[in-house]
C-alpha cells in the first residue's frame, strides 16, 4: 500500500492550506516529504514517487526539491540520527571534539547506521541556539543544548537504554516575571511593560 | 492650541528607567506561549486597536513608529507595506520569515515557541493593513519545537475566532498556515523562500518583479521578520510615538541583541538601538570570560570589527555600525577569542557558505563553494603558500558584487574583514605553515 | 529609446534587454545562460556590464553636468557590473562593456576563471569542441591560466539521460537551460538539477528522457555536457560538411542543418527560422536520419536469372526497355513519395504528359487538399486552438510545440540588428500556462493531456464540431466563437474523410462562422505542394491504391509490398534503400534521400522552403528528376527535364514562382489550383519508422558499450588534417 492511501484527512488537511490551483497543489511538496520523513526517518524511492503523483508532478521535481535541503534523507537513518552544529558559535565551544567524541565512542561515520540501528550522524550547521552552545539535536526530537562532555555522556546513556531524555529549552533570557530586565551583576534595571499604557481604540 | 514641549530624550540605553523590554517580555514565563496567558497580559488588544483606527492608519502608524526590518536589511517597514498594491481584486499574502538561520542569530527562536501570539497578533495587524488574507509563517525545519507551539498557538487563535473569517468582528477575514522549511539557509532570502514556499528548489528569484508586485504565487506579498511583525503589535499597541522614542535618529526602537561566544552570560537582550557594544557586552552579559579579539555585529555575514575602545562605544544602530564599516544585521553579536586561529575561525564561516550556496550562480557555486572554502581549507591544514592572500582578496574582487543574490556577498563579510584585521594571521599561515594561534582544547565543562 | 554603448547612440524599442542593446550597437560581451527562447535567469554571471543612467530633478529636468551648452545629463553610474541579461535597456542609459571598461574586463575575466574551475578541459575529445561556447568563449575573455590548483570535480562522464542523449556531469557550468528548456518549451519536468551549491548536477528520475522533444539540449547545451548519443565521436566539428537545409519527415518543414562527414549523414542539428520551428526540431528529425547512410543502394539492380544484380544506369535503362517490351508508355504507373520536391513532381508530371498515362499519384495524401490559411506563428500567437482528430506528436510534432507556446502566452522574441533577442525579458521561468485556450477532440496524444477540453473520439469529422453532441465539443465550439484569433487545427482522422464535396462546404461555414484560420496537417512533408500539380490518377487510371493492379509500374521511394499490395506487372523501382518492394522488383534504380537533394518543398503552412545537397555517400543514386529523365529515355521519349534547372524553369511556367530565389527561411507564396481524387485508401500517419530506428539496440548493447571503451583506451578522435580517405576537407 502507498504510504499515504490511509491518510486522506491528513493530505486534504495539508492541501488545504495552500491555494487549489496547481502552483498551490505543488506547494504541499514539502509539507508531503516530511510526513515521510517523520515516519520512516527518509524517503524512498517509490515515496517520491507517490508525492509526485500527489502534487501533480514529477519524481525528478520531487529528489530535486528534496536533494536541496539537508534534512532530507533518501538512505535509512538511525533511530536517533544525531544532528551536531559545527557553526562558529557552537565550534567555538567544542562542537569539533564533540563530532570527533560521537563518531568515535558510536562507530558511525555519516550516512551510514550504526550496527545496533540506533545511530546515524550528520554535521549541520547554525541551529540557532548559539548562546547555549554547544548543542545537537536529535532528528525530529528537539535539540540538546549546552552539551559539554558529562551531559553528551549521560544523552548518550540515556540513548542506549532507549529512553532518549526529554530536550531542552533553554530560554537564556534575563527578563524577569515584572517584565524588567536585570544586568549581569543582579541589578534591576529600566522600567516594566506593566508601566506602559497602552492606547485604546481609534485613538492615533 | 498646545505649548510646545521639548521632546524627551531618546532612550538608547537599556538601562534607561523609561526602558521596558515588550517584545520578551514575556519570554521566559510560565504559559506565555498559551493564549489564556497572552490575553491576560493585554493581548490582542493592539488588533483590536488597529481594526479600530482602519488600515491605512496602520501603515501610517507604523511608518510614524521609524520600524525598519529586523531580518537584516534594515528597511523601513511602514514604506514596504505601503508598496502593496491598493484595490487590485487580486488575493494578497504576507509571509513571516522565520527561517532564522544566520549563524549568531537566535532571537526569533523563543519569540516563535515563547510568545507565538504577539507573532499572530501583528500578522494579522499586517495583514488588516495590506489587506491580505492569507500568512504563511515560513519557519526552519529544525525548529521542531517552537513550530509546535506556533502550530498549537495558530489552531487556539482559530478557535477563538482571531483567524478566520469576521475576525472580532471587524468584517475582515485572514487565516495563518504554518509551513516548515528543510535546513537550507537561502530560504532565508525572501524569494527564495516563496520558491520554497512553492515546492520549489530555494534559488532566489529575479527582482524585479518585487514580491509586493509578482510574489507568492505570482501575487502581491510582503514578507518581514518575526521580529518586525512583533514590534508591529508592540506599535498598535502603545504607539508610534512610544517607539520612535527609542533609538537613534534614523534607527527607532527597541531590538533584540543575542551575544554569543564566550562571554558570562550569552544569550538575548532587549534593548533600545543604539545601545553601545560595551553596554551589551559588559553591563548585559558580563563580560567575556576570555582575551577577545574581533566582535562580529549581527551575524556571521557582518564583517567582523576590532574589539576595542572605538568598537566598544559604537552605538548598535543601523548607521553607526555601517560607519564602523560593518553591519547591524540580525543584531547577533559574536565574540572572537584570541586565541583562536582567526583564520580557522574564517574557514568555518566560509564552509557555511559554501554549504548553504544554492548553486544557482557561478560565482558563488564555484567561487564561494569549491574554490576560497578549499584555499582556507588549505591554509589552515598547513599547506598555504605566499601569494594565497593575495588570491583569496583578488577571488573576493572577483565574487562581490557579481553574484546573483546576496549569499555570496555575505560570505566576503568575515573574509574582507578578517584579512583587513589579522593579515599577519594569515601571513604567518601563508608564509610559515604555521598559525599563530594553534588549535586548543574547547569542549570542556561549564 | 536612445542607449549609449561604449560611445555609441543606438534607438531602440522599449522593453529591450541591455544584453540586446550591446549587441544591436555591435558590441559584444559573453553569455552562457541567456538563449533567445528561454527565460532569461541570471546564473551564469558573464554577461556582466557597466551600466548608468540619467536621473530626474524633483522638477522633471534632467540632473546636468557641464556648462552652458556643452551641459549633459549626468550618468549615475551603478557602483558594480551588472548582468546585461536580466535588465532592461531605460531612456538615455549608458552601458560600458570590457572594450571600454577595465573593471567589466576584470569582472568577465575573473567570472570565466571560476567558470573553468570545475570544467575538465578535454575539448580534443569533447564533441563539442570547434562549436563550444564555453571553448569560443574562453579563448576571448578567459585570464588564459587558471589559478586554481585543486583536484577538479569529478563526475560521471558517460552517464546516459536516454538512449539518444549522454550527459557528460563534469562538463555542466550549470547554465540551467536544458531544465528550463523542458520546463518552457514542451512543458515536461523530467530534468532538474539534483543537490545544491558545488554539488549540483542535472538528472532525470523518469527512467529516460522522455522522446518527442529531448534532443534540442543537445543544441542549446552551451558546452559538450549534453550531446547527440546518434552523433557520439562521430566527428569534430570543423570535419563536418554543414549543409543547411529542411526536413522532410513531416510537414513542418524544420530548418535544419545536417553535418556529414566522411559521406555519411552524422548528424542533424536544428537551424533558427523564426517562423516554423524557431530554435527547434523533434527528436524524429534530429536523431531519426541513421539510414541515410546505412544498407544504401548506391548501383542500379537488374533481375538477372530471378536474382537482383548490381549494374550500371546504362544496363539498367536497358532493361527497362527490355521489360516493358513494346507496351504502350501509357500503361506505366508513375508513383512517387508525397516528400518529393516540387521539382521532382514537376518532371513526373511532366513525364506523365509525354507518355500519356492516366495512372499517375503521389503517396501518402488524403482525397482532399485542405489548404491551410493559419501560420506557425499565428498558432503560436492564438488565443484559442481546437485540435481535431489529429495526433500532432506523429502527425508534424513542431505544430505541437507551436501550441504549447500559445498556453504559456505565445511570446515571439524581438528582431534586433543581430538577430533574434538573445534576452527576451517578457519570458518567465515556469511560466503560468492556459489550458482553457486549447480544446483536443480524438484519440488521447501527448497534447491533450495539456488540454482544458478534451473529448476523446474515435471517429471525428467536421460534424463533431458543427453539430457537437457532447458537452466537450461544445465547449471547444463556444472557444472558437467567443476567441478573436481562433486556429482549428485538423488531423488524419478527420482528414481521411474529407471526400471533397460536403467537407469543403462544412469546414467553410464553420471557418466563416467562428472566424477561425485553419491548419490542416497534410499527409507528407510535401503533399500540400504537389497537390498543385497534376499528380493524382486522372479518369480511367489507377490510384496508388491500385497498384497491384497495373500492368507496370514505376514506383519512387514507395513500400507497398510492406503494406500488403504487391505490384503484379513489370515494376520499376525508385528507392533508397532494398525494400520490399524493391526485392521484388525487375529493375531497382538507386535514389537519394532527401538530405542529399536540391529542391523545393512545401510546408503544412504552404512555405515554399529549400532543401541542399548534404554530402553523403550514395554511388550513383540519383534524385528523381535526373531518373524519370532516364526513363524517358528507356521509353524512348524525349524529356525537357532532365535536372533540377530545367525542372525549376518549368516549376515557374507551372506555378508562377520562383524557387530559386527563396530566402534562407522559406517564404509563403500562392500555387494556384489543386488536383484532387479519392485515395482508395486511409494514411495513417506515422513519424518514426523502422529504419529511421535502425540501430536503438544496438547502442543499447554496444554502442555505450564501445564509448566506455574507446574513453578508456584514451581513444582520439582524429583532427583536421589527418589524411582520412574519403574525407570531406
Ligand atoms: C542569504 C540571505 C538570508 C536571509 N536570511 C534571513 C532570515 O533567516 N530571516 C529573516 O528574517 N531574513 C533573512 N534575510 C532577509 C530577507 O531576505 C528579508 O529581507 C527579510 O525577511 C525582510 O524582512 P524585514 O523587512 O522584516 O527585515 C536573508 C537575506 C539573505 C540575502
Ligand atoms: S549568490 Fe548565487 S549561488 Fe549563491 S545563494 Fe545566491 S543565487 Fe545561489
Ligand atoms: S547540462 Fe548543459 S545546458 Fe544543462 S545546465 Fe549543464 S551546461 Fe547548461
Ligand atoms: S517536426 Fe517534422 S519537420 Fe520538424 S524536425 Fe520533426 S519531423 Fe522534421
Ligand atoms: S552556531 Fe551552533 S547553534 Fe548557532
Ligand atoms: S547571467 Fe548568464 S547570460 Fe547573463
Amino acid at each position: 500500500m502507498t504510504y499515504f492511501a490511509d491518510k486522506q484527512p491528513l493530505v486534504a488537511d495539508i492541501f488545504s492550506r495552500y491555494p487549489g490551483s496547481p502552483q498551490g497543489r505543488r506547494s504541499a511538496l514539502m509539507p508531503l516529504l516530511r510526513e515521510v520523513q517523520n515516519a520512516h526517518g527518509y524517503v524512498s524511492e517509490p515515496q517520491m514517487t507517490e508525492i509526485a503523483a500527489l502534487c501533480g508532478t514529477t519524481a525528478t521535481e520531487v529528489r530535486s526539491v528534496m536533494s536541496f535541503y539537508s534534512t532530507y534523507h533518501t538512505v535509512p537513518t538511525g533511530k536517533y540520527h544525531l544532528q551536531v552544529c559545527s557553526t562558529l558559535m557552537c565550534s567555538l565551544a567544542g562542537s569539533d571534539e564533540l563530532w570527533d567524541h560521537l563518531v568515535e565512542t558510536l562507530d558511525v561515520q555519516p550516512g551510514e547506521v550504526s550496527p545496533d540501528g540506533r545511530f546515524s550522524v550528520q554535521k549541520v550547521e547554525c541551529l540557532g541556539s548559539c548562546g547555549t552552545a554547544p548543542m545537537m539535536q536529535i532528528a525530529d526530537e528537539g535539540y540538546y543544548e549546552n552539551v559539554t562532555p558529562s551531559k553528551c555522556a549521560r544523552i548518550l546513556a540515556a540513548l542506549h537504554a532507549d529512553a532518549p531524555p526529554t530536550p531542552d529549552n533553554l530560554v537564556p533570557v534575563t527578563v524577569n516575571a515584572e517584565g524588567r530586565q536585570t544586568l549581569a551583576n543582579g541589578e534591576m534595571v529600566g522600567a516594566s511593560i506593566g508601566g506602559l499604557s497602552p492606547l485604546t481604540g481609534g485613538t492615533a | 492650541m498646545t505649548a510646545t514641549l521639548t521632546p524627551p530624550k531618546p532612550i538608547t540605553s537599556g538601562k534607561d528607567p523609561r526602558f521596558a523590554p515588550t517584545l520578551y517580555a514575556h519570554v521566559g514565563q510560565d504559559q506565555s506561549w498559551t493564549l489564556a496567558y497572552y490575553r491576560q497580559h493585554g493581548g490582542y488588544q493592539a488588533v483590536t486597536r488597529a481594526f479600530a483606527i482602519g488600515n491605512d492608519a496602520v501603515i501610517d502608524e507604523v511608518k510614524k513608529s521609524g520600524l525598519r526590518g529586523r531580518g537584516g536589511a534594515g528597511f523601513a517597514t511602514g514604506l514596504k507595506w505601503s508598496f502593496m498594491p491598493l484595490n487590485d481584486g487580486k488575493p494578497h499574502y504576507i509571509i513571516c520569515n522565520a527561517d532564522e538561520s544566520e549563524p549568531g542569530s537566535f532571537k526569533d527562536r523563543y519569540l516563535l515557541s515563547e510568545d507565538p501570539h504577539q507573532l499572530i497578533e501583528g500578522m494579522i495587524i499586517a495583514a488588516f493593513a495590506m489587506r491580505a488574507s492569507v500568512g504563511y509563517i515560513y519557519i526552519r525545519g529544525e525548529y521542531v519545537h517552537a513550530a509546535e507551539r506556533i502550530w498549537a498557538a495558530i489552531h487556539e487563535a482559530r478557535d477563538a475566532g482571531l483567524l478566520g473569517q469576521n475576525i472580532l468582528g471587524s468584517g475582515f477575514d485572514f487565516q495563518i498556515h504554518l509551513h516548515r522549511g528543510a535546513g537550507a539557509y537561502i530560504c532565508g532570502e525572501e524569494t527564495a523562500l516563496m520558491n520554497s514556499l512553492e515546492g520549489l528548489r530555494a534559488n532566489p528569484r529575479l527582482k524585479p518583479p518585487f514580491p509586493a508586485a509578482a510574489g507568492l504565487y505570482g501575487l502581491p506579498t510582503t514578507i518581514n521578520n518575526v521580529e518586525t511583525f512583533c514590534a508591529a503589535t508592540q506599535i498598535l499597541k502603545f504607539g508610534p510615538d512610544w517607539h520612535a522614542g527609542m533609538g537613534t535618529e534614523k534607527s527607532k526602537g527597541m531590538k533584540l541583541f543575542q551575544i554569543s561566544g564566550p562571554v558570562a552570560r550569552p544569550g538575548v537582550y532587549e534593548l533600545p538601538l543604539g545601545t553601545t557594544f560595551r553596554e551589551l557586552i559588559f553591563d548585559w552579559a558580563g563580560g567575556p570570560l576570555e582575551e577577545i579579539k574581533a566582535v562580529i555585529p549581527g551575524g556571521s555575514s557582518c564583517p567582523m570589527l576590532p574589539y576595542d575602545d572605538k568598537t566598544l562605544d559604537t552605538p548598535m544602530d543601523y548607521e553607526a555600525i555601517a560607519a564602523a564599516g560593518s553591519m547591524l544585521g540580525t543584531g547577533g553579536v559574536t565574540l572572537i577569542p584570541k586565541a583562536d586561529c582567526i583564520v580557522n575561525a574564517t574557514w568555518n564561516m566560509v564552509r557555511f557558505y559554501a554549504h548553504e550556496s544554492c548553486g544557482k550562480c557561478t560565482p558563488c557555486r564555484e567561487g564561494i563553494s569549491s574554490w576560497m572554502v578549499r584555499m582556507y581549507e588549505k591554509q589552515v591544514r598547513g599547506h598555504g603558500q605566499p601569494g594565497d592572500v593575495q588570491l583569496i582578496l583578488d577571488m573576493s574582487e572577483n565574487i562581490g558584487g557579481r553574484s546573483f543574490c546576496a549569499l555570496a556577498d555575505a560570505c566576503l563579510g568575515p573574509v574582507l574583514s578578517s584579512i583587513k584585521l589579522f593579515r599577519e594571521e594569515y601571513d604567518a599561515l601563508a608564509n610559515t605553515q604555521t598559525p599563530l594561534y594553534g588549535p586548543r582544547k574547547r569542549w570542556k565543562e561549564a | 529609446m536612445k542607449v549609449t554603448i561604449d560611445g555609441v547612440q543606438v534607438e531602440l524599442p522599449a522593453g529591450t534587454s541591455a544584453i540586446d542593446a550591446v549587441f544591436h550597437a555591435g558590441q559584444d560581451v559573453p553569455f552562457f545562460c541567456a538563449h533567445s527562447y528561454l527565460s532569461p535567469v541570471g546564473a551564469c554571471r558573464m554577461c556582466l556590464i557597466e551600466s548608468g543612467s540619467p536621473r530626474k530633478n524633483p522638477d522633471g529636468s534632467f540632473v546636468m553636468e557641464g556648462e552652458g551648452d556643452a551641459a549633459t545629463p549626468k550618468i549615475f553610474w551603478f557602483p558594480k557590473p551588472m548582468a546585461s541579461c536580466t535588465m532592461q535597456a531605460t531612456e538615455g542609459m549608458h552601458i560600458r562593456t570590457a572594450a571600454t571598461s577595465d573593471v567589466v574586463a576584470k569582472a568577465q575575466a575573473g567570472m570565466m576563471e571560476f567558470t573553468l574551475l570545475n570544467h575538465p578541459l578535454d575539448c580534443p575529445t569533447c564533441d563539442k569542441g570547434g562549436a563550444c561556447e564555453l571553448q569560443d568563449r574562453a579563448f576571448e575573455y578567459g585570464y588564459g591560466a587558471s589559478r586554481f590548483g585543486f583536484d577538479r570535480r569529478h563526475a560521471d562522464k558517460h552517464y546516459p539521460l536516454s538512449d539518444f542523449v549522454i550527459l557528460d556531469q563534469e562538463r555542466c557550468i550549470h547554465c540551467k537551460r536544458c531544465v528550463r528548456y523542458f520546463e518552457e518549451v514542451p512543458g515536461q519536468e523530467v530534468l532538474d538539477f539534483i543537490e545544491r551549491g558545488g554539488h549540483t548536477f542535472i538528472d532525470t528520475e523518469e527512467g529516460g528522457l522522455p522522446t518527442g522533444f529531448q534532443g534540442n539540449i543537445t543544441d542549446i547545451c552551451p558546452v559538450g555536457a549534453l550531446l547527440d548519443n546518434v552523433a557520439r565521436f562521430r566527428g569534430r566539428n570543423w570535419e563536418y560538411d554543414h549543409t543547411p537545409t529542411t526536413c522532410t519527415l513531416c510537414p513542418a518543414g524544420c530548418s535544419i542543418t545536417a553535418d556529414a562527414r566522411n559521406g555519411r549523414l552524422e548528424r542533424v542539428v536544428a537551424r533558427e527560422n523564426r517562423d516554423v520551428n524557431e530554435a527547434w526540431i523533434c527528436d524524429a528529425g534530429r536523431f531519426g536520419h541513421v539510414f541515410a547512410s546505412e544498407a544504401r543502394l548506391t548501383k542500379p539492380l537488374i533481375r538477372v536469372n530471378g536474382e537482383l544484380v548490381e549494374t550500371g544506369w546504362d544496363e539498367a535503362i536497358a532493361a527497362i526497355r527490355a521489360g516493358l517490351g513494346g507496351m504502350n508508355t501509357a500503361d506505366l504507373a508513375l508513383f512517387l513519395h508525397a516528400d518529393s520536391t516540387l521539382e521532382e513532381g514537376a518532371a513526373l508530371e511532366a513525364l506523365a504528359a509525354l507518355t500519356g498515362t492516366n495512372s499517375v499519384d503521389h503517396w501518402p495524401r488524403y482525397p482532399a487538399e485542405v489548404l491551410s490559411n493559419a501560420t506557425l506563428n499565428d498558432i503560436a500567437t492564438a488565443d484559442a486552438v481546437v485540435v481535431l482528430g489529429a495526433d500532432l506528436g506523429a502527425e508534424a510534432p513542431i505544430v505541437e510545440l507551436r501550441v504549447l507556446e500559445m498556453l504559456r502566452g505565445g511570446i515571439l522574441p524581438p528582431e534586433y540588428a543581430h538577430g533574434t533577442a538573445i534576452a527576451d525579458l517578457r519570458l518567465v521561468e515556469r511560466p503560468a500556462r492556459k489550458p482553457e485556450k486549447l480544446a483536443v477532440i480524438g484519440s488521447a496524444s501527448r497534447l491533450s493531456g495539456n488540454a482544458g477540453t478534451f473529448v476523446e473520439a474515435a471517429n471525428v469529422d467536421l460534424l463533431t464540431l458543427i453539430r457537437p453532441d457532447s458537452e466537450g465539443a461544445r465547449a471547444a465550439l463556444n472557444l472558437l466563437n467567443s476567441a478573436k484569433n481562433p486556429v482549428l487545427i485538423l488531423g488524419a482522422d478527420v482528414l481521411n474523410g474529407a471526400s471533397a464535396g460536403a467537407f469543403a462546404t462544412q469546414l467553410s461555414d464553420l471557418v466563416s462562422r467562428t472566424g477561425a484560420k485553419v491548419m490542416a496537417i497534410p499527409a507528407a512533408a510535401n503533399s500540400r505542394g504537389l497537390a498543385h500539380l497534376n499528380l493524382v490518377p486522372r479518369s480511367g487510371g489507377q490510384g496508388y491504391a491500385a497498384v497491384n493492379h497495373t500492368r507496370a509500374a514505376f514506383i519512387s521511394r514507395l513500400d507497398p509490398v510492406a503494406t500488403g499490395q504487391r505490384p503484379s506487372g513489370f515494376t520499376i523501382v525508385h528507392d533508397t534503400h532494398l525494400t520490399a518492394t524493391a526485392q521484388a522488383a525487375d529493375v531497382v534504380l538507386p535514389a537519394v534521400t532527401n538530405y542529399e537533394k536540391r529542391g523545393t518543398t512545401v510546408n503544412v503552412e504552404g512555405r515554399l522552403l529549400p532543401l541542399q545537397q548534404a554530402a553523403l555517400n550514395a554511388g550513383e543514386a540519383a534524385d528523381l528528376t535526373r531518373t524519370l529523365a532516364a526513363l524517358a529515355e528507356a521509353l524512348g521519349l524525349r524529356t525537357r527535364i532532365r535536372g533540377l534547372k530545367s525542372a525549376q524553369a518549368l516549376l515557374q511556367t507551372r506555378l508562377g514562382v520562383d524557387v530559386t530565389d527563396l530566402p534562407e527561411a522559406g517564404a509563403i507564396r500562392p500555387l494556384g489550383p489543386v488536383y484532387t481524387a479519392p485515395t482508395g485508401q486511409v494514411h495513417r500517419p506515422q513519424l518514426w519508422t523502422e529504419r529511421m530506428t535502425l540501430k536503438p539496440d544496438s547502442w543499447k548493447a554496444t554502442w555505450v558499450d564501445r564509448i566506455e571503451s574507446l574513453v578508456e583506451n584514451k581513444w582520439e578522435l582524429p583532427m583536421a588534417g589527418s589524411s582520412l580517405a574519403g574525407g570531406d576537407d
